[in-house]
């Protein structure tokens, strides 16, 4: 079941991430008013959350648009020759401050998780874009690529009193 | 005086972002070390004078958290001023490693400016401590 205070939480912290952390102004967007993914080639960025709640947040983008954000985050030029790596990392690194703020806009600052390291993992489009009716989730227009952001949470231990949503 | 700091993290994008601060900030700096985990920043430690010691948490191989009890439990690193930069907002865990020592703790995302600040206030104190033993012995 869609939660919409989850869901204007990782619109303002997508929001807030990519503002500050990389000078892009991203535009919350209805996945459902013809968002097109077509025309680009998409990776699925996701970390892991264990603790009071457990669960994943993944980020699945444009790999073309790895390389603007990385030379955003670093303040340089776009290089001429792409390095992969570098510009994956950039990605992986935006994941982990959204994941950390995201959990304790959600949760509190009560509330304690460890954190996997963040994995690119192989993206079957069919089977994610089918399985969002069910999750959490923010679809954005950076520049003039579509990002979208997924928090889904496997188990809760979590003890609902303190949770401000 | 010129200091030598160290920088840990697993992501160079992230190392990257604090040299380019550290080196936009007034401060006198000798040599910039990073490390991409805890085990490396002890080797590093081990190997070099190291007057500052910038470290994320959540690594590969040793975290920082790691990092932070071998340090107290090591005679000669134990007074080198500490200051955790991470993603991690529970207040659990800023407490704990308060406890063991840290002097700041600074939450992605952060600005140059802000970094620098802390940076700046820690150095200055630490420079000062160890002006005033040296009188004093």
């Amino acid at each position: 079941m869609i939660n919409h205070n989850r869901k204007e939480s990782i619109n303002e912290v997508v929001s807030k991430v990519f503002e500050q952390t990389a000078f892009l102004f991203p535009e919350p967007v209805d996945f459902t008013s013809g968002v097109s993914f077509d025309d680009f080639e998409l990776i699925l960025v996701s970390i892991h959350f264990a603790g009071d709640m457990e669960g994943n947040v993944s980020l699945v983008l444009p790999l073309e648009m790895c390389r603007e954000l990385s030379a955003n985050i670093l303040g340089e030029e776009m290089d001429e020759n792409e390095d992969k790596d570098k510009n994956i990392d950039a990605v992986k690194e935006i994941l982990n401050i959204i994941t950390g703020q995201l959990l304790t806009k959600i949760f509190g600052h009560k509330a304690l998780f460890n954190l996997s390291a963040p994995q690119v993992q192989e993206l079957n489009q069919e089977e994610f874009f089918s399985s969002l009716a069910n999750k959490d989730f923010a679809c954005h227009i950076i520049e003039q690529y579509p990002v979208i952001t997924v928090f889904s949470v496997e188990a809760e231990h979590y003890e609902h009193k303190s949770i401000g949503c | 005086m010129a200091f030598n700091i160290l920088i840990v993290d697993d992501s160079k994008t992230i190392r990257s972002i604090l040299v380019k601060t550290l080196k936009m900030t007034q401060l006198e700096i000798n040599q910039i070390f990073e490390a991409g985990n805890g085990r490396e920043a002890l080797e590093c430690l081990h190997g070099n004078w190291i007057d500052l010691v910038l470290t994320d948490l959540n690594m590969p191989e040793m975290s920082g958290i790691e990092l932070v009890n071998s340090m107290a439990a090591d005679g000669l690193l134990k007074d080198i001023p500490v200051i955790v930069i991470s993603t991690d907002g529970s207040a659990a865990r800023i407490d704990e490693l308060k406890g063991k020592g840290v002097r700041e703790y600074i939450r992605k995302p952060f600005t140059p400016e802000n970094v620098g600040q802390i940076i700046g206030k820690i150095l200055e104190v630490a420079h000062d401590k160890s002006q005033s033993q040296g009188i004093n012995q």
